[in-house]
C-alpha cells in the first residue's frame, strides 16, 4: 500500500521536508519507498488536491535502497529535485525573473533547457500560472562513482500548470498540450550539493 | 489516491475547465479562431523548443566587465574601439569620440554655448573619418553625456561576485555528542568556529555600476535518518551551540527529539544529512535595477547513534 495524499504548496519549505520524511518512512515500512508527492497548487483554497498517483506499471519496479547511506543520499536527491521544481514554478510565475535561482539546483542541459523556456516565456509576454505536480522516485544511486550520480524517474502532471498572459493572467495554452508523462532525470553531486544536469521528457510514456 | 477511472474523469474535468477558461476575462481575443499560442515552456507541451535557441545566460546587451578583447563600436560599417584612452568614448550615432573637457571651461566661456554649467557639461569631441583620419578635438556642450561606457550587465556582475564567495559546507554541531537518547532533546547547530561562518559580502565594479552580493543563511535542513526532518529557518537557521549549563533543556532555536533508537538497524546508526541553504542578496549601486537573489546549497552527511534508554552506571 503506497501512502500518498499530502500535498504541500511550493514555498512552504519547512513543512515539505517533514512531509517528505513522513512519506518515506511510511513507505519504508511497507517495503516500497523513495518517492514523494508534492507541488500542490498555488491556489490557497485547494488544500487537498489529489496528488499524482502513477498507475503502477513500469514506473516503480526498481527503486534505490531507502535505508543506510544510500537512503540518506536518495532523500537528499529528492529534496534537491523538488526544490528545483519549486524554484522553476516561482521563476516561471514572474515576468521579471532572471532564472538565477535555477542555478542553485541545476547545470548543463537541465539548466540550459529551463533558461530557454524562461526566455521564450518572457519574450512571449507570458508567465506560468498554477503549478505542476509530480511523483519522483530514485531509481539508481551510485555513491562510489566520482562524482556520485543518481537517476530519478518522475511522473510529471502538468495539467494544472498553464501559460498565461503576464498582464491579464488569461490562460494561453498551446495546442500541443501535454498532461502527464514520465521524465528521467540525472543528477550529479558536485561540491557538496546535488545538481540536476539532465531532464529528459518521455512524453510517449504515460503514468 | 486516484483510481484510473476517476483519474480519467478528473482529467476530463480539467480539460473541460480548460475549455471553459479563461479565469480572467480575456480582452478582445478569445481562443476560437484567434491567435495560436506557441509552446514556450516545453515541459507542458510538445512544441518547437529545440536547441539552437539557447540564450546566453543573463540578459544580452552590453558586455559586463572582464574578459575578451576591447569592445568594438561601429559607424557607417567601420569598426572602432568603443573606448580610446586619449579620446574617450565612441558614439555609434555620430562616429565621434567624446570625453569631458578637463578642466571644464569657465562659466563665461563661449564653449558653454550660452548654457549654465549646471545644465550639463562641455565635452571634447573628436570625430573619425573612414580613412582613419580624425578631426581636431572640439569643445561642445551636452546636457547629457553623448557617449559613455557600455551598459553593465548587473546579472553577470552578480554572478562574478558570487563566484568569489566560498559558501561553506555545513559543519554540524550535535549535542549530546556520540550517542543520543530517545526522548531526550538533541541540539542541532552549525559550528561557526569550524568554518560554518557566514561569508563576507563581495563587491564587483563594472563600468558604471557596482554590484554587492551579501550571503545570508536562509535555512538549514536536518535529515536525521529516523524518518524525520527538522528545518530551521531565518533567525533560528544556525541553531544554538549547546553548553553544559543548559542541562537537559531543549534548544531554543533548532533541535530534535528522537522517537526511536538506531540499535536495530544493520549498522546501529541512522544515516542522514544536513543541508545549508544560502541566499545571496544582490544590491546594485548606480542603477535601480532589481536582481533576483542567488541561491546556493551545501550538504554534509550525518551518521547518528541513538540509544533507546539512558545507560546509567
Amino acid at each position: 500500500m503506497r501512502q500518498r495524499g499530502i500535498v504541500v504548496r511550493p514555498g512552504v519549505v519547512g513543512a515539505s521536508g517533514v512531509v517528505l520524511a513522513m512519506l518515506l518512512s511510511a513507505c519504508a515500512a511497507s517495503g516500497d519507498a523513495g518517492s514523494v508527492d508534492r507541488l500542490g497548487t498555488t491556489a490557497p483554497s485547494v488544500a487537498a488536491v489529489t496528488p499524482v498517483a502513477p498507475s503502477g506499471g513500469p514506473a516503480n519496479d526498481r527503486i534505490a535502497p531507502t535505508e543506510g547511506p544510500e537512503g540518506a543520499a536518495g532523500r537528499a536527491v529528492l529534496r534537491t529535485y523538488q526544490d528545483w521544481w519549486t524554484a522553476q514554478t516561482e521563476a516561471f510565475g514572474r515576468s521579471d525573473s532572471d532564472g538565477s535561482t535555477l542555478e542553485a539546483y541545476s547545470s548543463g542541459s537541465a539548466l540550459g533547457g529551463t533558461l530557454v523556456n524562461l526566455r521564450q516565456l518572457h519574450d512571449a509576454k507570458m508567465v506560468m500560472i498554477g503549478s505542476p505536480r509530480n511523483s519522483p522516485v530514485v531509481k539508481t544511486l551510485d555513491l562510489t562513482a566520482a562524482p556520485q550520480t543518481a537517476v530519478i524517474e518522475d511522473c510529471l502532471d502538468v495539467t494544472g500548470w498553464h501559460q498565461a498572459d503576464a498582464t491579464t493572467r488569461a490562460t494561453k495554452d498551446p495546442r500541443e498540450r501535454l498532461t502527464r508523462y514520465i521524465a528521467t532525470v540525472s543528477l550529479r553531486k558536485f561540491d557538496a550539493r546535488w545538481l540536476i544536469y539532465e531532464f529528459k521528457r518521455e512524453v510517449d510514456r504515460t503514468c | 489516491m486516484l483510481k484510473p477511472v476517476r483519474r480519467f474523469a478528473i482529467r476530463a474535468m480539467v480539460f473541460a475547465a480548460l475549455l471553459l477558461s479563461p479565469v480572467v476575462p480575456a480582452a478582445a481575443d478569445p481562443t476560437p479562431g484567434g491567435e495560436v499560442n506557441h509552446c514556450t515552456v516545453n515541459v507542458i507541451c510538445a512544441g518547437t523548443n529545440e536547441p539552437g535557441t539557447k540564450p546566453t545566460p543573463g540578459t544580452g546587451g552590453g558586455g559586463g566587465g572582464g574578459g575578451g578583447g576591447p569592445e568594438l563600436c561601429s559607424y557607417h560599417g567601420v569598426e572602432w574601439p568603443c573606448h580610446d584612452p586619449e579620446l574617450g568614448w565612441f558614439s555609434n550615432s555620430t562616429g565621434c569620440y567624446y570625453q569631458l573637457t578637463n578642466p571644464q571651461p569657465p562659466a563665461d566661456s563661449p564653449d558653454w554655448e550660452g548654457h549654465k554649467p549646471s545644465d550639463g557639461a562641455v565635452y571634447d569631441k573628436t570625430c573619425r573619418s573612414s580613412d582613419g583620419g580624425q578631426s581636431a578635438p572640439e569643445p561642445t556642450f551636452f546636457a547629457q553625456a553623448p557617449a559613455g561606457p557600455p551598459p553593465d550587465n548587473p546579472v553577470a556582475l552578480a554572478r562574478q561576485a558570487a563566484d568569489r564567495i566560498t559558501f561553506p559546507a555545513p559543519v554540524p554541531g550535535i549535542a549530546p555528542q556520540g550517542t543520543a537518547v530517545v526522548g531526550v532533546p538533541v541540539w542541532l547547530w552549525l559550528d561557526q568556529s569550524k568554518g560554518s561562518a557566514v561569508p563576507a559580502p563581495v563587491t564587483v565594479h563594472g563600468n558604471t555600476l557596482s554590484v554587492t552580493v551579501t550571503p545570508k543563511l536562509d535555512r538549514v535542513v536536518w535529515d536525521l535518518g529516523d524518518g524525520r526532518v527538522e528545518t530551521c529557518e531565518g533567525q533560528t537557521a544556525p541553531g544554538t551551540p549547546y553548553d553544559p549549563a543548559y542541562g537537559a533543556a531543549a534548544s531554543p532555536t533548532c533541535g530534535h527529539v528522537f522517537a526511536k533508537g538506531s540499535a536495530t538497524l544493520p549498522t546501529g546508526t541512522f544515516f542522514g544529512s544536513v543541508t545549508a541553504h544560502w541566499t545571496a542578496y544582490v544590491t546594485v549601486t548606480g542603477s535601480n535595477q532589481k536582481i533576483d537573489p542567488l541561491q546556493m546549497t551545501r550538504m554534509t552527511d550525518l551518521e547518528l547513534r541513538v540509544a533507546e534508554v539512558q545507560v546509567l552506571n
